[in-house]
């Protein structure tokens, strides 16, 4: 049986970032993905590195943690960020009357902002509606998700934590003064046990699963989102509807592409959500709002990211840690087990310090975070795999380096480094 | 759930009726609505934005409601709004019936919602007061409609 500090279950954003948290404070690390790291919502966002606008008035605080997020991220792992830069556009006269909100609320949390006259805004953005009648610019970025959470699966693991895919949680229990799980490799079929001082139950959609493999009750509301991706850039910009938020009002230009987001559905069942061509519809519609053309290019493909909504039965006897937009349990029974629920991929970095920060004093030893400064390994990954594994765990991947695809390449050089991470996490434990 | 008040208007009873019985007389009068279109006889579709206080999470704290309006003249004072829609993928239906009385200084407005929102109560319920909401939106809906048609008048 393997022994840990911390062993974190659930290899999305929150997850892979609280691993790096805690292995950078000296902690031994282990985190079990019972699929793919990132193969749930933090693999389905839309892709935007909020500037913290859109909450400027109705949730300062939180306008305040993505603005600070936004360039923590843009500075530890620019090889991850786009600085597309955003706008937030009026089309309506309700829009005009919110955008005398939006400005001083920008102002009051501060939020670099410009405001751009519309005929330069239609130079800088041709796609952009001709009766657009207020732009404001913002520092809205793009981040690409499978680069973001490799180099911080990387970075974690060269400091020495374990990062192990396709590992399910199927019970956790109190065993002595520790907690134990009895997993299962979902590819093998064989039992895996490990033992740890202090569980993060950070499974997003499937939290509720953790949670009752440990014996607590959890109402779920699964809520669903829809992404629509279209197969042409028409921006250079993220474009964001100047309105209080709803759905469907953010365009992002992601690569070649762009994605509108986002619709609120409540679902039975995260695994198994149907496609209603009303809500892709729908998302078209408002986004040609914003950019006419977008109604004329193909959809190419649409995905759901899951999100809950949770409740925790007698979480007035759990002690709780309140902040904005997620919830963290430190849970009575079993002791030693956190659970978070919520959060957004922007914020992931600083949830994930808090938790390192109650998860430490829990511990009995009281580390500060250093993600806020560590600059993030994988920046070239095909170098990263080459150190990582040797020359020979390029493989194919070695004929596009110095060639016209070695861009194009750099996504299946990151999930070739996201196996190499867990094949030799493996090796580590024996498994 | 269901509903009632009464509103005064001040217009004739036949007058109020007229404009009461006109899906394109009402729908714009709606508070939150979106847009809206005539797709039948005495049919319609009309798109709201809501507000769900209490939701903990911005995404869901305002959703887009798409709704079905029929009409329906059960005699010459009375007139009945049945609607069923979705928000946020929750199904909702209910119907909305005005009932006109002459009185002096005008016409008086007798109306009643009975709304079945069993899906809002079993999954949002535990969030947000859902009677608080609903009761919200009726009060909206026939104030917006009894005000905008009490300026038609004018």
């Amino acid at each position: 049986m393997k022994s840990f500090d911390v062993i974190i279950v659930g290899g999305g954003a929150t997850g892979l970032w609280t691993a790096l948290d805690l292995s950078l404070r000296g902690f031994s690390v282990a985190l079990i993905e019972r699929s793919q790291i990132g193969s749930g919502t933090s693999g389905k966002f839309h892709g935007l590195l909020h500037s913290g606008a859109r909450y400027a008035v109705n949730d300062p605080d939180a306008a305040i943690e993505c603005i600070n997020e936004n360039q923590i991220l843009s500075r530890i792992a620019g090889h991850t960020v786009e600085d597309t830069g955003g706008y937030f556009v009026a089309i309506t006269k309700e829009d005009d009357e919110y955008g005398e909100r939006f400005l001083p609320a920008l102002e009051k949390v501060g939020i670099p902002y410009k405001e751009i006259r519309v005929d330069e805004a239609l130079r800088e953005e041709p796609e952009l509606n001709r009766n657009a009648r207020r732009v404001i610019e913002v520092p809205d970025k793009v981040v690409y998700a499978r680069d973001l959470l490799v180099s911080v699966a990387l970075t974690a693991y060269n400091n020495g934590a374990i990062i192990l895919e396709n590992i399910s949680a199927e019970r956790i229990q109190e065993s002595n003064d520790l907690l134990s799980i009895d997993a299962i490799d979902t590819l093998s079929g064989r039992k895996v046990e490990l033992r740890a001082k202090v569980v993060i139950n950070a499974a997003g959609p499937w939290a509720h699963k953790v949670a009752n493999a440990a014996g607590v009750n959890v109402e779920l509301m699964p809520t669903a989102g829809l992404m629509v991706v279209y197969a042409k850039r028409l921006t250079k910009r993220v474009m964001n509807r100047m309105r209080p938020p709803s759905d469907g009002d953010i365009l992002v230009p992601y690569v070649n592409t762009s994605i509108m987001g986002t619709t609120a559905t409540v679902i039975e069942d995260p695994e198994s959500v149907q496609v209603e061509q009303s809500d892709i519809d729908f998302l078209t519609s408002e986004g040609s709002t914003m950019i006419p053309k977008l109604k004329d290019v193909p959809v190419i493909r649409v995905y759901y990211s899951v999100r809950p909504l949770i409740r925790v039965e007698n979480e007035e006897n759990a002690g709780r840690i309140a902040t904005r937009g997620f919830q963290v349990i430190i849970h009575d029974k079993p002791k030693g087990m956190i659970s978070i629920f919520g959060g957004k991929f922007t914020t992931a970095r600083l949830m994930a310090e808090r938790i390192g920060d109650a998860t430490s004093k829990m511990l009995g030893e009281e580390k500060a975070s250093k993600t806020r400064e560590r600059k993030l390994e994988g920046s070239n990954p095909y170098e990263a795999l080459k150190e990582l594994a040797g020359e020979s765990a390029l493989g194919n991947l070695a004929s596009l380096i110095g060639g016209i695809d070695e861009d194009r390449g750099r996504v299946a050089a990151y999930v070739m480094l996201q196996e190499m991470i867990n094949r030799k996490s493996r090796e580590k434990l024996g498994i | 759930m269901i509903l009632e008040g009464n509103i005064l208007i001040n217009a004739k009873i036949n007058e109020v009726n007229e404009k009461l019985s006109k899906l394109e007389n009402v729908l714009p009068c709606l508070p939150n609505l979106i847009s809206w279109e005539i797709i039948g006889d005495r049919r319609a579709k009309a798109s709201f934005r809501v507000e769900l206080k209490g939701v903990p999470i911005d995404y869901l704290s305002r959703i887009t409601a798409n709704t079905e309006i029929t009409i329906e003249n059960v005699n010459s004072g009375t007139i009945k709004y049945y609607f069923k829609g979705k928000g946020a993928g929750i199904g909702y239906n209910g119907l909305v019936e005005m009932r006109l009385e002459e009185v002096s200084g005008g016409t008086k407005v007798l109306w009643k919602a009975e709304t079945d929102l069993g899906g809002f109560y079993k999954l949002l319920g535990k969030f947000i007061d859902v009677d608080k909401l609903v009761k919200k939106i009726a009060e909206d809906t026939v104030s917006g409609i009894t005000t905008c048609i009490s300026k038609k008048q004018s």
